[in-house]
């Protein structure tokens, strides 16, 4: 269970996180995507707090899971209600019928 | 040794369900692979001598995040068009994009020389944790808690309806 184990983890969930953002039509499925790429980077930071030289190094890897955390909770919710009223407004949220530009 | 057994595990539950993420033409079967992929990430924390980390992934993340995205996916879908909804167009370019990252990030990882000594895993206790937001960190966790608050009540102003 080295580092190196942890941290083709998190990158193979990165790079699934940016395939499943570029190939997927539904927004929804999309913000799924960058929710994958996010945990990914949190658990990046998680391994190196873990594996740390110095105490401070490891508290802050915690903080910054912490942080990152509530960060994708707020783009959530925005990326969400974005698209709450896009699908008001244009009926659909496939990123193929969004088309125009200014309703 | 069942270390080992965990980390695989976990790590399974994470790499499975982002590729049946990827891969699947539901949108209900995406949303429940991330659950998964949430689940398998708490556990790596765990692994990774944070389980006040797990508890705030599993009660914020899987609890929070992908309920409220289930909400909006019942509020933005009628149900028959549910089972076809996402289907992956150009999944060539994701495939040549899946490979060329991994590639090389694969090759620069097994450059490294990792440090084979560390110090001794222990957890974070969540009181220190306490005190470094209340101290040093005392910046970040305001305007972290303020970009919070602005996201809400922003998204809440977005879908009200306005006479």
């Amino acid at each position: 269970m080295t580092i190196d184990m942890f941290l083709i983890v998190s990158t193979l969930l990165f790079v699934l996180g940016i395939a499943t953002f570029v190939t997927k039509k539904s927004a929804i499925a999309m913000l799924v995507g960058i929710e994958l790429m996010i945990n990914a980077a949190a658990l990046n930071f998680a391994v190196f707090a873990r594996y740390a030289l110095s105490e401070a190094v490891r508290v802050t890897g915690t903080i910054w899971v912490l942080f990152i955390i509530v960060v994708a909770v707020a783009e959530a919710v925005v990326v969400l209600s974005v698209m709450i009223y896009t699908y008001k407004n244009q009926g659909t949220t496939e990123m193929d019928q969004l088309t125009k530009l200014h309703g | 040794m069942g270390e080992m057994f965990f980390f695989f595990f976990f790590s399974a539950l994470i790499i499975i369900g982002a590729i049946v993420i990827l891969v699947s033409t539901n949108l209900l079967h995406v949303i429940f692979s991330l659950f998964s992929v949430l689940l398998g990430v708490g556990g790596l924390y765990a692994l990774l001598y944070a389980p006040f980390l797990l508890a705030v992934q599993l009660i914020v993340y899987a609890g929070g995040v992908n309920v409220l995205i289930l909400f909006a996916t019942m509020l933005t879908k009628k149900i028959e068009q549910l089972a076809n909804s996402t289907s992956s167009s150009h999944w060539r370019s994701g495939i040549i994009i899946i490979a060329g990252f991994f590639g090389i990030v694969l090759f620069f990882l097994q450059k490294m020389a990792w440090p084979t000594i560390s110090l001794i895993p222990q957890e974070v206790l969540p009181s220190v944790l306490g005190l470094h937001f209340l101290q040093g960190y005392v910046w970040a966790f305001e305007l972290v808690s303020f970009v919070l608050l602005a996201a809400l009540i922003g998204g809440l102003l977005l879908i009200t309806k306005r006479d």
